[in-house]
């Protein structure tokens, strides 16, 4: 199994970016713990960055029942037709293990989320990115040492704390960072600071 | 005589919310000594159950349930982050500024233990410690209601995009006059649905919006609806999650009949994916009719509400004195996005001040309508005060213009509004309409010339028999607008009133002109040309007034006796059928009823309306007269044959 997380590996890869993202991703590998367990919606394991190459791989952190991630559901469809066109490849990382793969189809159906999904039971995507609520987007582009993440943060300023929203977003934090990849420019990696519902901290 | 009154202001019931049932276990958890570990079964859940489960529970408005401690514990991050900034459970008012009812506002120390218990990896605690979990009642909150009334058609609540504010135009099956002690709202999924407020509508104006708008219902952030008739009962008819319908004293109903429409006037937030809308309003009944009578009073001053950009501390005020003593039982503060700070507030003769209200960082999504917990009297001569400030620069997260751009008053999202509506209690039935007065004089004061205000004055001096200043507060009334259709039938009214028919004929017509299905103009008109002796002239206002409304036994009333006079007595026979039908104590219809049967020899039944007459007004000398001739004949008639 450990053969298949490849990305997960190269730990020094993500060094680079910034000391959160290392320690997270540090942590289930180092210290020999079971390694942690990522699937697909059939239950097999699942490596999403197993291919990230020029064109970005996204990862959208989400729940079923989260009202701030449900209410990005059209947003996140437009981003997702725009950019998988020129090549980037989405994901949905449902974090709560508690969330049923049942539950999980149930919710995609509803809010029109025909992207591929995974579940992240153990936290493990959740700890590589650094990611602390629903929705928050990581994005990774392929380098020569491994997957490198250049952004993580919020999908746009709409939400600027929990019951305090905008009308509509005046800073498309993910939408700038896709159209700058693909328009071919590098993005200096960076983080910004997402509002929605925290992801519990797994032990 | 019907019509009288411009009504303009809307009626809205008051709501209050419904704690859940939990065993009394909120002295444990009001506090723990700081080496004492907070535990989720001994501290947390007696708050989270009084506080949060009402709304977080399966089928509620709250996006998950908060009814075990996997389901808390695991979000217990988040509770205490939205706990500290007072996001949730959702209380925008200032505690101590005003005392409402149904207050769901944790104290300092309740949220210090939902700190203390995340912070602490969220432990679940000895289970002999848990409380047991609350009870919700199932269904109507207040039993089986005695009318169900569903929309016609459900709405379809968009994916994305700003909040939607639609008026659903719902009418109730009722017969006759019924008193209304309850009105309880299902609006459907109540995730989708943040509030709702339920307008009365006498005047068919939301059903006329409703036919010219695409979809169910029409758009409108604010409706103001357009009323011939004095609202009699002002009750604050509000719903939002986590409340139920309060059930008003038994002397204090408000009325419906057949021609009532209700008007859910709902806030609609998008979910993320499409949300199909159906609600349903359930109506409980009482034989009682009402004999105190609330008053709705709106303090605004949207003619003053121009706030430049940027502007970040702009305010508004009015007041407004009370010509009498009242009560006030509840409060309903109204802006929109870019409202900042609302204060509602007496000032006593005396000096004193008793707050009403005050709401620090208003959000227009959080709106309410709040009861006072107890009702707060105020002796004639207090002032009420509204005072509400505005955020419109860029640093008003809320704000719908980006950057900020000029606001005033209106009923887009980006306009804005500033109300205070007040439900006062007067002493005495009679002292609404010097309320009135006195409101409609304040609203003068700010608008000049306001045909709402002239409109509305003149109704209430008619009320108090000052006939002659009405007419002219009418007369002003249809310089602000000439084509009232409104003001010309109350100023006919009131000039019938006089006894000046001719004057009253030629209002009546203009109001007839002016909105041909307006059915008390068409009845008016109708009737004073009876008066007036021009049957010919009368009976197509009567054939429209009763077309418009099959109920109106007086018109259907006088167009059968007119048809009698006419010689078309079989015609006339129908007419006054159903005038009989739907007002069986109408002395005259009975008494022409019993007079077009006799004329077509159908002696037995003219007979029995002729009695039913003198058993309404017994000594009548018309009915005693008609009924002796019928008997007359009736001995006359031979016998049947035997066997026959």
């Amino acid at each position: 199994m450990r053969g298949e997380c490849r990305a997960f590996a190269p730990g020094r890869a993500v060094l680079a970016i910034a000391s959160v993202v290392l320690m997270a991703v540090s942590a289930p590998w180092v210290t020999g713990a079971p390694p942690a367990q990522v699937l697909d919606l059939a239950g097999r394991p699942a490596d999403p960055l197993a291919h990230v190459g020029a064109a970005p791989t996204v990862l959208v952190f989400t729940r079923t029942d989260c009202p701030i991630s449900n209410r990005y559901a059209p947003e996140l469809r437009r981003l997702h037709d725009r950019f998988t066109r020129g090549g980037a490849a989405f994901w949905l990382v449902y974090v709560d293990g508690a969330e049923t793969v049942e539950a999980i189809e149930r919710h995609r159906r509803a809010f029109g989320l025909g992207f591929d999904a995974l579940r992240d039971p153990d936290h493990a995507l959740v700890r590589l990115a650094g990611a602390t609520v629903t929705p928050e987007a990581a994005v990774f582009v392929g380098g020569a040492a491994g997957p490198r993440m250049v952004y993580r943060g919020r999908i746009d300023d709409r939400v600027v704390d929990l019951g305090r929203t905008r009308v509509a977003p005046t800073q498309r934090d993910l939408a700038e960072v896709l159209d700058t990849l693909a328009k071919g420019g590098t993005v200096s990696p960076r983080t910004t600071t997402a509002v929605g519902c925290f992801i519990p901290t797994r032990p | 005589m019907r019509g009288a009154g411009l009504g303009a202001l809307a009626a809205l019931t008051l709501a209050a919310c419904t704690g859940a049932r939990t065993a009394d276990r909120a002295s444990p958890s009001a506090t723990a000594p700081a080496t004492e570990p907070v535990t989720f079964n001994r501290h947390i859940a007696p708050i989270v159950f009084q506080n949060c489960a009402p709304c977080h529970r399966p089928g509620e408005a709250g996006p998950f349930s908060l009814l075990g401690y996997k389901d808390v514990a695991k979000r217990a991050q988040l509770i205490a982050r939205v706990t500290s900034i007072r996001f949730m459970p959702p209380w925008p008012p200032e505690p101590g500024y005003g005392d409402l009812a149904g207050a769901r506002h944790l104290t300092d120390e309740q949220i210090a233990l939902i700190q203390r218990w995340a912070a602490s990896g969220a432990p679940e605690g000895p289970p002999a410690a848990a409380p047991p979990l609350p009870t919700f009642t199932a269904g109507w909150q207040l039993g089986p209601p005695d009318l169900v009334v569903e929309a016609p058609q459900a709405y379809t609540v968009p994916a994305e995009g700003t909040d939607v504010f639609r008026n659903l135009v719902l009418r109730a099956p009722v017969t006759g006059t019924r008193y209304v002690r309850a009105m309880e709202l299902r609006p459907g999924d109540k995730r989708v649905v943040h509030h709702a407020n339920v307008l009365l509508d006498r005047s068919g104006a939301a059903r006329r919006r409703d036919a010219h708008d695409p979809g169910p219902g029409f758009a409108g952030m604010d409706v103001e609806l357009e009323s011939d008739a004095f609202e009699p009962d002002s009750h604050f008819l509000f719903w939002k999650p986590g409340t139920a319908a309060v059930s008003e004293p038994d002397d204090m109903a408000w009325t419906i009949d057949g021609h009532t429409d209700l008007v859910l006037n709902l806030h609609l937030q998008p979910t993320g994916k499409p949300e199909v809308i159906r609600p349903v309003v359930g109506l409980y009944f009482t034989d009682t009719p009402p004999r105190r009578f609330p008053m709705l009073l709106q303090l605004e001053d949207d003619g003053a509400i121009d706030i430049p950009p940027g502007a970040s501390d702009y305010v508004v005020t009015d007041h407004y004195t009370l010509p009498v003593d009242v009560e006030v039982l509840g409060v309903y503060p109204h802006a929109h996005y870019v409202g900042k700070d609302v204060q509602g507030y007496a000032v006593l003769p005396d000096g004193s001040k008793t707050w009403l209200i005050w709401i620090r960082d208003w959000d227009f999504a959080w709106q309410a309508v709040y009861r006072c917990a107890h009702p707060v009297f105020l002796p004639r001569g207090s002032v009420l005060h509204m005072r509400i400030a505005y955020d419109n620069s860029d640093a008003n997260v809320r704000n719908p213009s980006h950057p900020p751009r000029r606001v005033v008053a209106g009923n887009r999202s980006t306009d804005e509004m500033g109300h205070l509506w007040v439900q006062v209690l007067p002493r005495a039935a009679d002292d609404r309409w010097t309320l009135q007065e006195a409101y409609m004089r304040r609203r003068l004061e700010k608008y000049p010339g306001d045909f709402v205000a002239h409109a509305n004055l003149g109704a209430a001096l008619e009320a108090r028999g000052r006939t002659g200043e009405a007419i002219e507060e009418y007369r002003q009334a249809l310089r602000a607008r000439p084509g009232s259709a409104a003001a010309h039938n109350n100023l006919g009214a009131a000039l019938q009133s006089t006894g000046d028919l001719d004057a009253a004929i030629a209002e009546y017509a203009q109001a007839a002109r002016a909105q041909p299905d307006y059915a008390s103009a068409r009845h008016n008109l109708g009737n004073a040309l009876v008066l007036k002796g021009a049957f010919a002239e009368a009976l197509p206002h009567l054939r429209e007034a009763v077309r418009l409304d099959p109920d109106d036994a007086t018109a259907r009333n006088n167009l059968g006796g007119i048809l009698l006079e006419t010689g078309r007595v079989e015609e006339a026979v129908q007419e006054l059928r159903r005038a009989v039908a739907t007002f069986p104590g109408s002395l005259n219809a009975q008494y022409n009823l019993g007079r077009a049967l006799a004329l077509r020899g159908r002696l037995d039944e003219a007979a029995g309306h002729l009695e039913e007459a003198l058993r309404i007004a017994p000594g009548d000398p018309d009915a005693r007269r008609e009924l002796d001739a019928v008997r007359a004949r009736l001995a006359r008639r031979p016998s049947p044959p035997p066997g026959g």
